[in-house]
């Protein structure tokens, strides 16, 4: 199944998300710290991250461009709890997968990650 | 949509109208999606209000944030779908948005300093000083009552410290998945708040404020140890907050900081959390101030209640001293039992009785006897009455008496009335005549009323997540802690403890009865056994006693919380629906005064741009028509792609066998199917829009009353509108079936209430046994089935139709629960094979 990768400030948000997306067996590694998640992503390119808009160093989309820099094949979850037109047009520019918006329920965030797992594919071919 | 998107579309639209159409489908199916999600939210929402869930605020300004961007992602949907005809939908919900803030505000964060306070300026500034600061130095203001020197790090600190540590969304977010029911959850959500706040670091101007108060106090001679006291706002006042918060006692100074932040940190305990829930105030309405206090080496110390409603002398009001040996904590923490003093309520206050402690209170080790000196309990009595006359009400007031024999006041707050005074016994006494075998007699009321629950006895502390719901809590003594499950309880009985502590404090704000001192419950009372407490008559009852569970329910009303005030406020500007005709001329973006408006506006233009994608000119390549059919039904079908048969193409009606869509064959075949007996006589189409806007006027065949369906060949959106209830499908039947899905909502009926329920819940068994998750919230029902094989979808589809044909008219007819599940049985037998392959 899929490597997945949560980065969120909030540490129980990431736990969440991981017990949901375990369950499918998906295999899920969670972050707080933004720059651990790069240090991460650097060494082991996952195939979807999960990324929260508002971290604790810097801002979500710049999370992603630095992110897709480092693995530009990594399908890029945005998932925020404080949408912007804004943050969606930069999220869109630089390439996220999806846009979506907390709080976000089980069946809802298993699409979206099985979506972006094919997508994945598909850009890799 | 700017100019070259507009130029777009026309150029599509007059040289591509096949291709313009895949866009108006994509742009439809982008609204259905946030049309769902938005009607979901505003669901979520309205449930909060009418369960009376106890959440925390940020979960409301969490669903709104969400619901906001999803009604704002419907309206740009409609405006791809026909990108000139809604242009004033954007701007009424801007102003809508910008209405919500007056409606949900809770206080500003303020950061400003001052970040402390004299003892004597926190007098004057209530809500930088906190409760508990706040009282204390208004006392030291204005009369001269011993309070100890100090000084208050203001509720503005604590504000500047969250500010400074980006804390306020952070904690947001965890505590808008606070839920009381799941005991495991709170206490990790509360662990990682307790943490967050540990991790942050102190404001450079806090510190140095913290530090010249230090010195001040230095060269006044006071040196540490210091005790460090939670004084939120709010606290003391309406909600009392008794123990709920934590105090340090004997901080050095080097610990100082660290301290300071241990006590902010006390805000986010599992049982404060649970407590300020409860009351219904948000986190940013209890900023936390700290009250500084120099140690006082105590030798006795205790609480003063002034309105006792009567004494071992007899039933007059009076005063009660209570007193332990060394500092307080022992009798407000509910684990020491104290001794008590009797005064009357003159001046100077007469000693009317006294009852020994288990142990002396100024020589601890040596047992029983009353120990506290007439004078001194005559004088803090004394002390009782001036904080009366001060503030107007009954006290609860702590103090202590240091080596030197000097008495200091620690804190007043207001004595929660709740006792029940003299007459409201007489009363009662009658009624053990009736009543069924008495188990238990005596103790002392902590806090009167009367709840029948299931005994469950409590070792220790650590087992209070087992606690379940409806439970008579009986333990050995009486922790804070219990507060944290206060609202599973129906009672307490504990063989120690004392009125005097802070649960009880607690549960007569909540008007939960406690019995405390009862000696042996824990042996007397079996775990399982159903008893009835009375706690302000010290009794209680084996089984239900209903005389006294009556007088109980009387007493149950409470008043609506800040929540619930500021939720319904808000939910003005969310949930009623003013547009209800669609064909009206008031049915405009201008009118709609509701985000559901908004969401209603949005979802029936949604409709018609689809139905009407024929245009003025007549280009295009689909078309509505009319469904020719026996049954009873006003259906209009619209192919997208491949779901009629091009035979049909010049056709006015469409016959059945015309369907191509496999899905929509799938459902007609139930719809149509030889069992589903009909109504003759009664279209079933939207009753409750004819009732209102025709009066029965218009033409039967309209198709705004009408059921719909949009049609591709692997695709069918569903809208039956049957009576007075409507029905919503959507489905995706490819050959893919990790895209396939089978979406169903259904919601209303011409019932009563509890009828709708239960043809909801009807539904719901027999979908669930066809493998659907369903989700039900009041009389909706969310079916979903997905990434299935569409030869396990189309029989499914059968079936649905089969069920939405036979329960059609079935909420008014169903009476009980039996009928329910003799229903459920008999449509498993009989369309077995629609579920289990044959």
């Amino acid at each position: 199944m899929g490597d997945i990768m949560v980065l969120d400030d909030v540490l129980d948000a990431g736990i969440m998300i991981k017990r949901i997306l375990e369950r499918k067996g998906h295999q899920v590694t969670v972050f707080t710290d933004e720059l651990e998640a790069l240090e991460h992503v650097r060494t082991h390119p996952v195939e979807v991250a999960i990324l929260d808009i508002r971290l604790k160093k810097m801002s979500g989309v710049d999370m992603l461009e630095e992110l897709k820099k480092a693995s530009p094949l990594t399908q890029v979850i945005m998932l925020t709890g404080y949408p912007t037109l804004e943050t969606a047009r930069q999220s869109k520019e630089l390439g996220a997968f999806d846009y979506c918006i907390k709080p976000i329920d089980k069946e809802e965030l298993e699409e979206k990650v099985a979506g972006a797992l094919a997508a994945g594919k598909v850009a890799a071919q | 949509m700017n100019l070259r998107q507009l130029f777009t579309y026309w150029t599509l639209q007059v040289f591509a109208p096949g291709k313009l159409l895949r866009l108006k489908y994509l742009a439809f199916k982008d609204l259905l999606r946030h049309d769902k999600k938005s009607l979901e939210l505003i669901t979520d929402l309205e449930e909060l209000l009418h369960r009376n869930a106890t959440v925390d605020w940020a979960r409301v300004e969490s669903l709104l944030r969400a619901l906001l961007w999803s009604v704002e992602s419907l309206l740009r949907a409609l405006t791809a779908l026909q990108p000139t005809a809604y242009q004033d939908l954007e701007e009424r919900f801007r102003q809508l948005e910008s209405s919500l803030p007056a409606a949900v505000s809770l206080p500003e964060m303020d950061c400003r300093p001052p970040y402390t306070l004299t003892l004597a300026e926190a007098g004057a500034a209530p809500v930088l000083a906190g409760g508990k600061a706040h009282t204390l130095g208004r006392i030291l203001r204005e009369t001269a009552l011993p309070v100890p020197p100090g000084f208050v790090i203001t509720s503005r600190a604590f504000s500047l410290f969250l500010e400074h540590n980006h804390l306020r969304h952070r904690l947001d977010e965890l505590l808008a998945q606070v839920q009381l029911d799941d005991w495991e959850r709170l206490i990790g959500l509360c662990k990682e708040m307790r943490d967050m706040v540990r991790e942050g670091e102190i404001p450079l101007e806090v510190q140095g404020e913290i530090h010249r108060r230090l010195d001040d106090s230095r060269r006044q001679g006071l040196t540490g140890p210091w005790v460090l006291r939670s004084s939120a706002c709010f606290e003391d006042g309406e909600a009392s907050f008794a123990g709920q918060y934590r105090s340090l006692l004997q901080v050095p100074d080097p610990q100082f900081l660290p301290s300071y932040k241990e006590v902010l940190a006390g805000k986010y305990t599992p049982r404060a959390v649970a407590y300020r829930l409860r009351c219904g105030l948000a986190d940013q309405e209890t900023p936390m101030a700290v009250l500084v206090l120099p140690i006082i080496d105590a030798v006795v110390s205790g609480v003063v209640y002034t309105r006792e409603p009567q004494s071992p002398a007899g039933p007059a009001p009076c005063l009660a001293v209570y007193a332990v040996p060394g500092l307080g904590a022992s009798l407000v923490d509910g684990s020491k039992a104290p001794e008590v003093h009797y005064l009357s309520r003159e001046r100077p206050p007469r000693l009317l009785a006294e009852i020994a402690g288990p142990e002396c209170a100024l020589r601890p080790g040596v047992p029983g006897g009353v120990c506290l000196a007439p004078a001194t309990a005559v004088s803090l009595a004394g002390w009782g009455l001036t904080l009366e006359e001060l503030t107007g009400r009954p006290q609860d007031l702590e103090w202590c008496q240091d080596r030197q024999g000097r008495l200091f006041l620690l804190q007043a707050r207001p004595l929660k009335p709740g006792t029940a005074d003299a007459q409201d016994l007489q009363e009662v006494k009658d009624v053990p005549e009736v009543a069924p075998p008495v188990l238990l007699q005596g103790g002392v009321t902590a806090s009167p009323g009367v709840g029948t629950g299931t005994v469950w006895l409590l070792r220790q502390e650590a087992d209070l997540g087992e606690v379940p719901e409806g439970a008579v809590l009986v333990a050995p003594t009486l922790p804070p802690a219990f507060a944290a499950v206060i609202q599973r309880l129906r009672g307490v009985v504990s063989d120690g403890g004392s009125r005097a502590s802070h649960f009880a404090a607690v549960a007569r704000e909540y008007g939960l009865p406690v019995l405390v001192g009862a000696g042996d419950a824990t042996r007397r009372l079996t775990p399982g056994q159903v008893v009835t407490v009375d706690a302000g008559h010290g009794r209680i009852y084996q089984g239900e006693v209903e005389s006294l569970k009556q007088k109980a329910r009387q007493e149950q009303a409470r008043p609506e919380t800040p929540f619930a005030t500021r939720l319904k406020a808000l939910m003005r500007f969310i949930s009623p629906l003013h547009l209800l005709d669609p064909a009206s001329p008031e049915f405009t973006p201008r009118n709609c005064r509701s985000l559901n408006d908004l969401v209603r506006f949005a979802h029936e233009k949604g409709m018609a741009e689809m139905f009407s994608l024929v245009g003025r000119q007549g280009r295009g390549l689909a078309k509505a028509r009319r469904l020719e059919t026996e049954l009873p039904l006003v259906m209009y079908v619209l192919d997208l792609d491949g779901g009629l048969d091009q035979q049909s193409r010049k056709a006015r009606t469409i016959a059945p066998q015309f369907i191509t869509s496999e899905p929509m064959r799938a459902c007609w075949a139930g719809l149509s199917h030889p069992d589903v007996v009909w109504r003759q006589g009664l279209l079933h189409l939207d009753w409750e829009e004819l009732d209102r806007i025709s009066a029965g006027l218009m033409s039967l065949k309209s198709a705004r009353l009408a059921s719909y369906a949009i049609l591709a060949q692997d695709y069918l959106h569903l809208v039956l509108r049957f009576g007075y209830h409507f029905a919503v499908l959507d489905t995706l039947c490819s050959d893919n079936p990790e895209a396939n899905y089978l979406a169903f909502r259904f919601k209303g009926g011409g019932g009563n209430f509890p009828q709708r329920l239960r043809r909801v819940q009807l539904i719901q068994m027999v979908l669930e046994w066809a493998g659907f998750t369903v989700k039900t919230r009041g009389d909706l029902l969310d079916a979903r089935l997905a990434r299935q094989a569409a030869g396990l979808l189309l029989p499914r589809l059968t079936l649905l139709g089969i069920l939405q044909g036979q329960t059609c008219l079935l909420d008014i007819s169903l009476t009980g629960e039996e009928q329910v599940s003799q229903f459920v049985r008999d449509f498993q037998e009989r369309y077995a094979g629609y579920v289990e392959p044959q």
